[in-house]
């Protein structure tokens, strides 16, 4: 038999060995952010479900991130939904989120947090290795419930440097109770519903976290696309 | 004597932003011994492509000064000494930090090889099978390895003899050549897969490096600064 070497197809590459980029998106469906803000066309809920669908969309741009970057969603309005799977981009299908009742976003927090711990752990067991990872918390409301062990696990986590967190809050949104989880970085608050041009951002963000090179301090895009600074 | 293999390119990021390639390799073979050093500079450093060429000469240059003692183990120990030594006479040498990984091998097959943080040498062995040989990972996180200007610095040194070759690489084909493998000091092995279609060119002397990293691009495998060094022993 003679090898076509300029033909490189009996080279195997090795499965996706790539080290990941763990997000969990924690977003508010509470009833309120079904309500159609002034001077927006539609409500926050819409225009967040339409930014998710940008989020993958724009992930999938990007050959690296679309390998790295693997999200999870926890919903929670008077409940809690479980977290969604950490799934890669290229095989990710977002939930649609539906409204209902209050803003558990304590609880929710806290689902995040052990959602992240398990995985990092599956992580550790395949030996495949990993970012930082990230909570994006987004929100129209106060909380209704307990939310001192979710804030201090997030402080902990990132005095640790165990977790990057950002809290975004819609308008209604209880800035001064949002920026109690996090001593590294104030929350911002959404400009109208531009949920797209935030999740772009963060589709940004995570590309360059993911092509982040030895030794790496990310620098991330600015949020003022979006976000009121 | 060695045939050598051998190319380099810049990653999409570096391309798109005008930024130099961060690896740098140099090889050098007298008295039938060769040696390669190969260095990745910190993609957030400002120096660090300049970092990396200084490492890799130092490294070849010192590596040479003990090849009369005949100890390859020696030669990439001082090797990698002398790279370590000379990115911190910079001023401001943290900016300039890089990888470093160092291999000698000797016409007979022995070989040696040291190395800090994740660039990675693979020796292929006469029986075909391939040792992969990097720094050990460093803290939690995927985008942290160790520099040679790191405050303290953990090389990893391996010898052994029976090999007919070796390649030097960077993390930018890690994902592609590489597997997971947690029993293995770097938690990564070779994979074979990639490597045994590599060898059988190089063997023949048809390794076309640059036509292999044309390829891997046209799959989107090539997301960082890229260089392979591929040489056999005659």
């Amino acid at each position: 038999m003679t090898t076509d070497f300029s033909d490189f197809s009996d080279i195997t590459l090795a499965e996706n060995a790539d080290p990941r980029c763990p997000v969990v998106l924690v977003l508010d469906s509470s009833s309120s952010m079904n309500e159609v803000l002034p001077g927006e066309s539609e409500s926050a809920l819409n225009a967040l479900n339409s930014g998710l669908d940008t989020l993958v969309s724009e992930l999938n741009k990007d050959p690296l991130a679309r390998r790295r970057v693997e999200i999870s969603v926890v919903s929670y309005g008077s409940n809690v939904t479980p977290a969604t799977p950490f799934t890669t981009v290229d095989k990710l299908v977002l939930p649609t989120l539906v409204p209902s009742g209050t803003t558990s976003m304590g609880a929710a927090v806290n689902v995040a947090l052990d959602a992240l711990e398990a995985r990092k752990k599956e992580y550790k067991a395949a030996g495949i290795e990993y970012y930082r990872p990230w909570v994006l918390l987004i929100t129209d409301g106060l909380p209704t419930d307990d939310t001192s062990e979710a804030v201090a696990r997030v402080k902990e986590a990132e005095s640790a440097k165990r977790l990057s967190f950002f809290a975004v809050g819609v308008e209604g949104a209880d800035m001064e109770r949002l920026g109690e989880f996090s001593d590294v970085r104030a929350p911002l608050k959404l400009k109208g519903v531009k949920f797209d041009e935030l999740f772009v951002w963060l589709s940004a963000s995570q590309s360059a976290v993911s092509a982040s090179t030895p030794g790496d301090k990310v620098s991330l895009p600015s949020p003022a696309g979006w976000a009121e600074i | 004597m060695f045939e050598v293999s051998l190319g380099s390119i810049p990653g999409p990021y570096h391309l798109k932003n005008n930024l130099n390639n961060q690896d740098a390799v140099v090889f050098h073979d007298e008295r039938d011994h060769f040696v390669a050093a190969i260095a990745d500079g910190a993609g957030s450093l400002k120096h660090s492509d300049e970092g990396a060429y200084a490492a890799v000469n130092a490294a070849v240059y010192e590596a040479f000064a003990h090849v009369a003692s005949g100890d390859l183990g020696e030669m990439t120990r001082q090797g990698l000494a002398a790279a370590t030594t000379t990115q911190k006479r910079f001023e401001n040498y943290k900016e300039y930090g890089s990888t470093l990984t160092v291999v000698a091998m000797n016409q007979k097959g022995e070989w040696a090889v040291s190395a800090v943080g994740d660039s990675f040498a693979v020796v292929h062995m006469n029986d075909d099978s391939h040792e992969f040989v990097s720094g050990s990972p460093v803290g939690e996180y995927a985008n942290i390895t160790e520099l040679l200007t790191s405050d303290s610095i953990h090389p990893i040194h391996a010898s052994g003899s029976n090999a007919k070759g070796f390649s030097l690489s960077t993390d930018g084909l890690e994902h592609v050549a590489s597997v997971v493998e947690k029993s293995s000091p770097s938690g990564r092995n070779s994979h074979a897969g990639f490597w045994n279609g590599v060898l059988v060119r190089a063997e023949k002397g048809q390794l076309d490096v640059l036509a292999l990293f044309e390829w891997l691009n046209k799959q989107d495998q090539i997301t960082d600064d890229t260089t392979l060094l591929t040489v056999v022993r005659r």
